[in-house]
């Protein structure tokens, strides 16, 4: 198969440290992975089966942890290491407490944290790309460093699942160089998906 | 994400396979990803493959694939519409089972020349620097064309991740055309109140297939994360 062939889905994280005073500082500018659970979205959506509320195909919560991985793939479905205390995200950001989707669809054992990404940070690009910016506010800080980020699709099962709770699915991860976060500065994740 | 396109001539006594391989996934499907992603489009029903295309043409697209300049190499799925397509409905013939709609296409269009001429995108790389000072926006031709309406059994999903598409050309239908060329089209991008198909996937013959009487057409059609994490079979609500 010719690479044309493929639609190669990419991502690009940057993030960004941001001071009270205003004074930015890139802490890292990388490509990151889609994973498969991307897969299970767009197959559901295209097929007309699994909801049929946009909000529900839509990339509308995010995580991050502690536990990056030494080498991952398109295969990861989860963060190794997420943040499980509602209070750590901070004031400003809302959130949620629900299932994630497992490979096979099924759903987690536990409910886990989610950050709600809001219509206001969801940017198009290019016909083909859109950009989501991540926002942590100065309020947000974390006892361990954070090292990890994923970004999940709603909740595409929904029609299959009806009757049960929200089953968000990773689309995308990336882990990046561990960041001590503390209330001295918010932190910006600037994050590209190009189709 | 992958596509695969799977052409086989049914005979009354045996099958014959004139493809199975890989074929590509257009900007159209990008664009329709992108306009669920931040809201756009608000119907999953308009973003369903709802649409299929004949043509006699072929679409040069692997003079852009194949180039050694990056740029250019972006452009071979920059394409929304066929390169032939069959425009006269009686070459379907009179007795064809096809649903066929007269429909404005979609497509996306963008000044390539700072703003004088304003048209349909075509094998030109989104990223070029012509294309910077215009925006690009999702527009639909003047005249409408033929497509052929697919029904909701054409529609199968055996896997969690990938979905498949049958269309089944019977032995009443287009006899004497040599179909070469092979269109995929998503409903209606951005929620137009009817339905303005937009090309996601695309597949051309090296020889065509000049069809009669004695085979029906199998053109089978799966689009997903092929060969890949195709994990879960029989995706039915009880399951999960």
């Amino acid at each position: 198969m010719n690479n044309n062939d493929i639609l190669n889905a990419s991502g690009h994280l940057e993030i960004i440290k941001i001071y009270p005073d205003g004074k930015r500082e890139k802490v890292f500018d990388d490509q990151n992975v889609i994973t498969s659970g991307m897969g299970v979205g767009l197959a559901m959506l295209f097929a007309g089966q699994g909801s049929s509320t946009v909000e529900d195909f839509q990339i509308r919560f995010f995580q991050v942890g502690s536990g990056a991985p030494a080498s991952y793939d398109y295969k990861q479905f989860k963060l190794e290491g997420p943040s499980l205390n509602l209070e750590d995200y901070g004031s400003e950001v809302y959130s949620s407490s629900h299932k994630r989707m497992e490979p096979d669809g099924s759903p987690s054992t536990d409910s886990e944290i989610f950050a709600l990404i809001p219509d206001h940070v969801i940017k198009k690009s290019s016909p083909t790309s859109v950009v989501f910016n991540l926002f942590l506010p100065l309020d947000s800080s974390w006892d361990e460093d954070l090292n990890e980020i994923g970004l999940f699709m709603s909740n595409p099962l929904a029609a299959l699942i009806s009757g049960k709770s929200r089953r968000s699915a990773m689309v995308a991860y990336r882990t990046f160089t561990s960041i001590n976060k503390s209330t001295e500065f918010s932190l910006l994740f600037k994050w590209k998906l190009s189709f | 994400m992958k596509g695969h396109i799977k052409v086989t001539k049914v005979y009354d006594d045996h099958e014959e396979v004139v493809i199975d391989e890989s074929n590509i996934l257009t900007q159209g499907f990008k664009v329709d990803v992108v306009s669920v992603l931040i809201g756009e489009d608000t119907e999953v029903p308009k973003i369903v493959p709802g649409y299929f295309q004949i043509g006699t043409g072929s679409v040069g697209y692997e003079v852009c694939a194949n180039s050694p300049v990056p740029i250019q190499r972006s452009a071979s799925d920059v394409f929304f519409k066929l390169d032939g397509p069959i425009t006269d409905v009686a070459r379907y013939g009179t007795n064809s089972p096809l649903l066929l709609q007269n429909l404005h296409r979609s497509f996306v269009a963008s000044s390539i020349d700072q703003g004088s001429t304003y048209e349909e995108v075509f094998l030109s790389s989104f990223s070029t620097p012509s294309f910077q000072s215009s925006s690009l926006e999702t527009s639909t031709t003047d005249n409408r064309e033929w497509f052929i309406s697919l029904e909701p059994k054409n529609l199968t999903k055996f896997f969690l991740d990938s979905i498949n598409i049958r269309l089944v050309i019977d032995k009443q239908t287009a006899n004497g055309v040599a179909m070469k060329e092979f269109g995929l089209f998503t409903k209606s991008v951005l929620s137009y109140k009817d339905d303005r198909p937009l090309l996601c996937a695309y597949k051309h013959l090296t020889t065509a297939i000049t069809k009669s009487p004695t085979f029906k057409v199998h053109i089978d059609w799966n689009i997903g994360f092929l060969g890949n994490t195709n994990i879960y079979d029989n995706v039915t609500p009880g399951k999960l």
